[in-house]
């Protein structure tokens, strides 16, 4: 653990992707970006987010679409399958049941 | 859903990837050039934020190679790495892959066609409910007519508590002609069956209903099912064929009530004549002479050993002419059919994988050759962290791409193989008919492919990896002499070869000596310029009108320019037919005959001129004349064997034979072949054909022609055909013709034996050349050291020669000991030829020893070529 804030824990970067396209299509550096500013530490390595978003492509999570960027280039745009969606709530709420059997562990109340 | 998605994705990308490669460039320079504009706004100049951007990047490459890996497909991926790559070496290496392939295909297809013939006729189940109990009923006769008459039948019926369900036919053999006054008259079966027939055989009707028990009953009107065919073309195939008749005897009409379903037929059947089933009935059922053909089912879990006891624990049936006992006995219906050619397939089955080992041996030897070219090549792979499962299985790829190419193909082959070798089959082969590539034949060869391609992969594959990787370097990068241990398995693989192809190439020429020996044989008449017309009348004719044909067609053969003499043989009685007449029970006169007493003898009903037609000579007496009428005495000719069976030690001329006939002996002819080529000389009576009323139906005038007559087939054909143009199977054959059609079923066995050895051997031999070429080429630069130190080329090429000469002659020893062994099987087809005849042995021997020399000395020539000077400085 020699860089907390870039760890994932396996699949948890997938189910960011998936929220942030909640807003909307978007590419693969806005998502980065967006998560980054989110989060305020989360640091999204290229290395990963590219491989991730492959995956829930070929899960059919995600959608891929080619279109102009509002800088006028043409960007690899990603959007929320109605599988995505799906996947998305059902995966959220087990993240939360996680997050709160860790903390009862991690954080005993007094 | 989410499975399919994802097979549906790796698939697609299975195929555009160079797009989806291209797609995730242009993604990651996107990326790139995002971050780079928001650097360049934070106010970074241009060329800065560029490299920043790419840098905050990464590993470019690592980040494609995961982002490839999650549409790559892992295992399945590198199988086709390895595909590819096959493809790739096998391409390159064009005379390897093509002898390869070729030898499969060759090794698959044979065996993939013997396995079609041994499988659709022996191993098939006939396709019959329950045929693995279907018996077939006989007894044996004295005069030598198969099957069992009705009341027979009827007796065995009672009796048999083994048997759950019988079923009687008269046939196959029996043809009638319908719409016989018609312009367009039809040969067809006349099939008398018991009703039972047809759910014993499981035979349907299409249309109508069945023969049901109340048909066979003579006061029920005369009733027939039709065969499918026969109602497609002669009714239209339509419904209202029912009420509709059929007459098979003229005045006799059956009305029509079913028609059956297509393919219905009988077992064994070699006519194609559509066929019309109706009940036996009348006469039929009573007479004793009527012999019919019994099927019975035995109950579950009987053998047909217990049908056997049963029959014999009851009294034995009798002939109520002559009281004769006629032994009954039950055989599975299967055996029946197949009869003798059960051991000629396993011959040709077990001769077929001999030619498959061989191929497979070859291959083996090949391949180690090839690996030894390739050591430094696996070498590198493996030094480069290549496991050695990797570089088995990219070995494994290759060698089965090899076996599936070479498979199909083989299939391919074997389908033309069986297309051309089924119509070539002797005339009443078993089940021929049958004969068809399906899917149990697809699986074998399937499987035998396989098994070829993981053979030839594997052996060689582990050979080339149990050496130790640096040894393998070393030797790849120099290597004097022939790597010891490989060498010494091939030398293995050429003794194998030659001793597998030696027991072929004797069998082989056991057989064919055979068949010389059976073509050449003096059966005793002058068979030059002997020809034989012959023809089955339609079953129009009756007697005695059928002789009266064949009398008027003999005038007019007689006539014909050219012809020197001609005479008849009524009743098939041509000579060297295979078939026989016999005649039980004779006796001299005043000898009172008895169960199994008298003599059985061969009878013919021949016309005058008959014998000096044949070229026969007359010993004593005269021969049968023209003028041996039915108003003159019944007169005999015997052979000498015949003769002097009844009456050892005396003139049998002018003695007389018991009988109600009392023949007299008016002549002695020499004894000749007169049936078969084999065997012994039969005991013979010729009567004349005036006298005795013979069935003519089927019959043959003999022809003695001037030397060099032309065009006399076509004559003589057109005399019969004038005569009646529905004549059937019309002939017209040489003597020779006639000796290549008896000896239909030892040609067969003797070309297909003969084939495989000639593969056999072929194979063998290129076995050898190519370990000595080998050799030559590996020792190359060990070659020019000798040289160079004075060695002469004769101590060189018989230094090579010794290569593969040793192996091959313990390999001719083992063959040799293998055929000895080997060759009994074929004892029972060999005809003048012992199965260990020496001569064969030693001649066999011989022109195989000298056909591995040469294939050995051509390729040790070549160490002649080796110049030294170039060969150290090649070193």
């Amino acid at each position: 653990m020699k860089d907390a804030q870039t760890q994932f824990i396996q699949g948890t970067l997938e189910l960011l992707i998936l929220r942030t396209l909640i807003y909307g299509p978007a590419h693969g550096h806005a998502i980065a970006k967006h998560i980054q500013s989110t989060s305020e530490t989360l640091r999204i390595e290229t290395g990963s987010l590219y491989p991730a978003l492959q995956r829930l492509e070929a899960q059919g999570l995600v959608r891929p679409e080619w279109r102009l960027s509002d800088k006028g280039k043409r960007a690899k745009y990603y959007q929320l399958t109605p599988a995505g969606k799906r996947h998305l709530n059902a995966e959220r709420s087990r993240w939360e049941q996680f997050v709160l059997a860790m903390s009862r562990v991690l954080l005993p109340s007094e | 859903m989410r499975t399919v998605n994802w097979l549906l994705y790796r698939l697609r990308n299975l195929w555009d990837r160079d797009a989806r490669e291209a797609e995730l460039d242009a993604e990651l320079q996107f990326h790139i050039e995002a971050e780079a504009e928001e650097r360049i706004a934070t106010g970074l100049p241009a060329e800065n934020a560029r490299q920043a951007a790419r840098r905050s990047l990464g590993n470019v490459t690592l980040a494609k190679e995961d982002a490839r890996e999650v549409w790559s497909w892992g295992p399945v991926e590198r199988f086709f790495q390895d595909l590819r790559y096959a493809v790739r070496v096998l391409g390159r290496q064009r005379s390897f892959t093509a002898t390869a392939v070729a030898t499969i295909v060759l090794i698959v297809g044979g065996t993939t066609a013997v396995f079609t013939l041994v499988y659709t006729v022996l191993l098939r189940p006939l396709p019959y409910p329950a045929s693995g109990r279907l018996v077939i009923v006989r007894a044996q006769d004295p005069r030598g007519i198969p099957g069992l008459s009705y009341p027979d039948v009827q007796q065995l019926q009672s009796e048999l508590a083994s048997v759950e369900a019988w079923g009687v036919y008269r046939g196959p053999g029996y043809v009638s002609t319908i719409d016989r006054n018609s312009d367009n008259p039809l040969r067809v079966q006349d099939m008398r069956i018991t009703p039972e027939l047809f759910p014993l055989l499981g035979l349907k009707v299409a249309l109508g209903r069945p023969l049901t028990s109340e048909d066979a009953i003579d006061a029920n009107p005369d009733v027939a099912v039709i065969g499918h065919d026969l109602w497609r073309t002669r009714f239209g195939g339509t419904a209202d064929v029912l009420g509709k008749s059929v007459e098979l005897r003229p005045g006799q009409p059956l009305t029509i009530v079913g028609v059956a379903a297509p393919g219905s037929d009988v077992p064994g059947n070699w006519i194609s004549a559509p066929i019309v089933w109706h009940p036996i009935r009348g006469s039929d059922r009573t007479s004793s002479n009527i012999r019919f053909t019994v099927l019975a089912r035995l109950k579950a879990g009987r053998s047909v050993n217990a049908a056997n006891v049963e029959i014999a624990a009851r009294p034995p049936l009798t002939d109520p002419n002559t009281g004769a006992r006629r032994p009954a006995d039950a055989t599975l219906l299967l055996d029946h059919i197949v009869g003798d050619s059960q051991r000629v397939l396993w011959i040709f089955f077990g001769a077929v994988a001999c030619v498959l080992l061989i191929g497979v041996a070859n291959l083996v030897s090949l391949q180690l050759v090839r690996n030894a070219v390739r050591e430094r090549e696996l070498a590198v792979r493996a030094a480069l962290g290549a496991s050695r499962w990797r570089i088995i299985r990219q070995l494994l790829v290759e060698s089965l791409l090899l076996g599936i190419v070479g498979g199909a193909g083989g299939l391919f082959a074997a389908s033309t193989a069986v297309g051309l070798v089924t119509p070539a089959l002797p005339a009443n082969f078993p089940r021929a008919n049958q004969i068809a590539l399906d899917s149990a034949i697809w699986i074998f060869a399937a499987l035998v492919s396989a098994l070829v391609g993981v053979t030839i992969g594997v052996i060689p594959a582990f050979r080339s990896i149990q050496t130790g990787l640096i040894e393998r370097v070393n030797e790849g990068v120099r290597t004097a002499t022939l790597g010891y241990r490989r060498a010494r398995i091939q030398r293995g693989l050429i003794a194998f070869e030659t001793a597998v192809a030696l027991v072929l190439f004797v069998g082989a020429s056991l057989l064919i000596n055979s068949f010389g020996r059976l073509m050449s044989e003096d059966a005793g008449m002058r068979e030059r310029d002997l020809w034989v017309v012959r023809g089955t009348l339609p079953l129009r004719y009756r007697e005695p009108a059928d002789s009266k044909f064949w009398v008027s067609a003999l005038r007019y053969v007689r006539e014909l320019p050219d012809v020197e003499s001609a005479a008849l043989a009524l009743n098939d009685g041509g000579p060297l037919e295979g078939g026989d007449i016999m005649m039980g029970g004779v006796l001299p006169e005043g000898q009172s005959g008895g169960e199994g007493r008298g003599f059985s003898l061969s009878l013919r009903y021949v016309g005058g001129g008959y014998f000096s037609t044949l070229g026969i000579p007359i010993v004593a007496g005269r021969p049968i004349l023209d003028s041996d009428t039915a108003d003159s005495e019944g007169v005999v000719v015997l052979n000498r064997a015949a003769a002097a069976a009844l009456w050892p030690g005396e003139d049998p001329l002018g003695k007389r034979l018991a009988g109600r006939q009392k023949l007299r002996v008016v002549g002695i002819v020499p004894d000749f072949k007169l049936t078969r080529l084999d065997g012994e000389v039969s005991l013979q009576m010729y009567t004349s054909m005036l006298q005795q009323p013979a069935a003519a139906g089927s019959s043959a005038i003999m022809v003695r022609t001037k030397p060099g007559a032309q065009a006399m087939a076509d004559r003589m054909k057109a005399v019969l055909m004038n005569l009646e143009k529905d004549i059937l199977r019309p002939e017209v054959l040489t003597m020779a013709q006639v000796r290549w059609q008896l000896l239909a079923a030892e040609r067969f066995r003797t070309a297909v034996l003969l084939v495989f050895a000639g593969t056999a051997t072929f194979l063998a031999l290129i076995g050898i050349f190519g370990l000595v070429s080998y050799t030559v080429a590996q020792r190359h630069r060990e070659i020019g050291l000798r040289v160079a130190l004075g060695a002469t080329y004769s101590r060189l090429v018989s230094l090579m020669l010794r290569q593969a000469l040793v192996p091959a002659v313990l390999g001719i020893v083992v063959g040799t000991v293998g055929a000895l062994a080997g060759s009994r099987l074929l004892a029972a087809f060999l005809f003048g030829v012992p199965a260990t005849d020496a001569a064969t042995f030693s001649a066999a021997i011989s022109v195989f020893f000298c056909a591995a020399f040469v294939a050995a000395f051509v390729p040790a020539l070549r160490s002649f070529r080796v110049d030294p000077a170039s060969a150290l400085r090649h070193e």
